[in-house]
């Protein structure tokens, strides 16, 4: 459990977000958005860089008739080398989904966390944004429950008081 | 036959703005007549109202009904027949209506198909009332290819305050796209977006924007505004 250790993936659904790209694709008709080429995805002190990011939305269709805008982001796929960095944190991964519904963020595929000297790595690294909680995962291939998270925290280097904990994080298994 | 033009080409290459200034009509007393002429349906697309589909054309079934047409002073010089305030309303099948007014049109008698605009001002109105308005500067429309080629000073407004700024636009209303190859911006309280190239079809369904997109929009689809001060705009390269 490596809680808070990196809530930078926090992203918050009332504070406009700003997406930068070589290309914009929407499709009404399934409600999807597609950013490609050197996507920027920028909230506050949070950005994130991929290759590709897929936009889920819900709401009203095409021509809104009358009613206001409505429209909601319900889902964000990120592929194609992930790079999210906030407030000092970085982290990598192949992947990354951010369910505004359920409030959760999995970065998937390697993943790096990294803040300073510190390194973590792992396979999946799932973030709660309610609770603020995130939970960095290492399936091992053989997929015999939980892996070893293999990760390097130098005492104090974390800044805030991080207690250290490695070994065997039996809470594996992905959670979608 | 070789048709000239000349004195056609001629009129057209006038930038409007050296045009004689019109006195102000009032919106209100447009005279309604119409003749066969499409207007531009905007229909506001998706992700937190992302972009605006401008000048999409509206009719699901055209040709529309042919509701008034008003072809104003008419004059005729040489071979150009030169409109002063055409006026045209008329509706379409599922109950939108519309009302086009031009400062001018040309037509060259020898060549009917095309008619050159100027001072396009065009108004939408979907049957729930909600209505989208299309001033343009210039336009030429081909009645054969049922195409609208807008440039100069394009902007659209809908009523929810969405406002989308072109430098040029080409409509095809037969295909129910609208392709601009200039840089668009375009506002709705949703969401702003930026883009070098748009390219719209299916009436909105597939919309396409390329080169240095920028989209602003806030995930829960809340307005912009709200909560946290407009930035100021970085280049406001068009006409607000």
């Amino acid at each position: 459990q490596v809680s808070d250790a990196f809530s930078g993936l926090a992203v918050d659904s009332d504070t406009p977000v700003r997406i930068e790209a070589d290309q914009l694709e929407v499709f009404d008709a399934d409600k999807t958005a597609v950013f490609s080429g050197n996507v920027v995805v920028r909230q506050g002190d949070t950005s994130m860089r991929t290759a590709q990011l897929k936009v889920f939305y819900s709401g009203d269709g095409l021509v809104s008739e009358g009613a206001s805008s409505g429209q909601r982001v319900s889902r964000l796929e990120a592929t194609g080398k992930v790079l999210i960095n906030a407030k000092g944190q970085t982290a990598t991964g192949d992947w990354a989904v951010f369910e505004m519904d359920t409030q959760l963020v999995t970065l998937g595929g390697n993943v790096v966390l990294s803040q300073g000297k510190n390194v973590l790595r792992g396979t999946e690294l799932v973030v709660n944004l309610e609770t603020g909680q995130s939970r960095l995962v290492s399936a091992k291939p053989e997929g015999t429950g939980g892996g070893r998270v293999q990760g390097l925290l130098i005492p104090g280097s974390m800044g805030q008081k991080q207690e250290r904990r490695q070994g065997d994080d039996n809470a594996g298994g992905t959670t979608n | 036959m070789h048709v000239d033009t000349g004195a056609f080409d001629g009129l057209k290459a006038v930038p409007a703005w050296q045009q004689p200034r019109r006195q102000p009509r009032s919106w209100h007393d447009a005279r309604r007549h119409s003749r066969a002429v499409r207007v531009l349906r905007i229909g506001l697309p998706a992700l937190a109202l992302l972009t605006v589909a401008w000048l999409i054309v509206s009719a699901r079934a055209f040709p529309p009904t042919i509701g008034n047409v008003d072809l104003g002073e008419v004059g005729l010089d040489g071979t150009t027949l030169t409109m002063e305030n055409p006026a045209l309303s008329g509706y379409n099948e599922n109950g939108t209506s519309y009302e086009v007014t031009a400062a001018r049109a040309l037509q060259d008698v020898t060549n009917p198909r095309i008619v050159t605009l100027q001072l396009i001002d065009g108004t939408m109105t979907k049957p729930d009332g909600t209505k989208v308005r299309v001033t343009a500067a210039d336009g030429v429309y081909d009645s054969e290819e049922q195409t609208l080629k807008l440039s100069n000073d394009i902007v659209v407004r809908a009523d929810d305050g969405s406002r989308a700024f072109l430098r040029s636009a080409d409509v095809d209303m037969k295909a129910g796209s609208i392709v601009s190859t200039e840089p668009i911006r375009a506002e709705t309280p949703g969401g702003r977006i930026r883009a070098d190239t748009m390219d719209i079809a299916e009436r909105g369904a597939h919309m396409l924007f390329k080169g240095k997109v920028v989209v602003e929009l806030r995930l829960d689809g809340g307005s912009l505004d709200d909560r946290t001060a407009r930035k100021p705009q970085e280049n406001p390269a068009d006409v607000e």
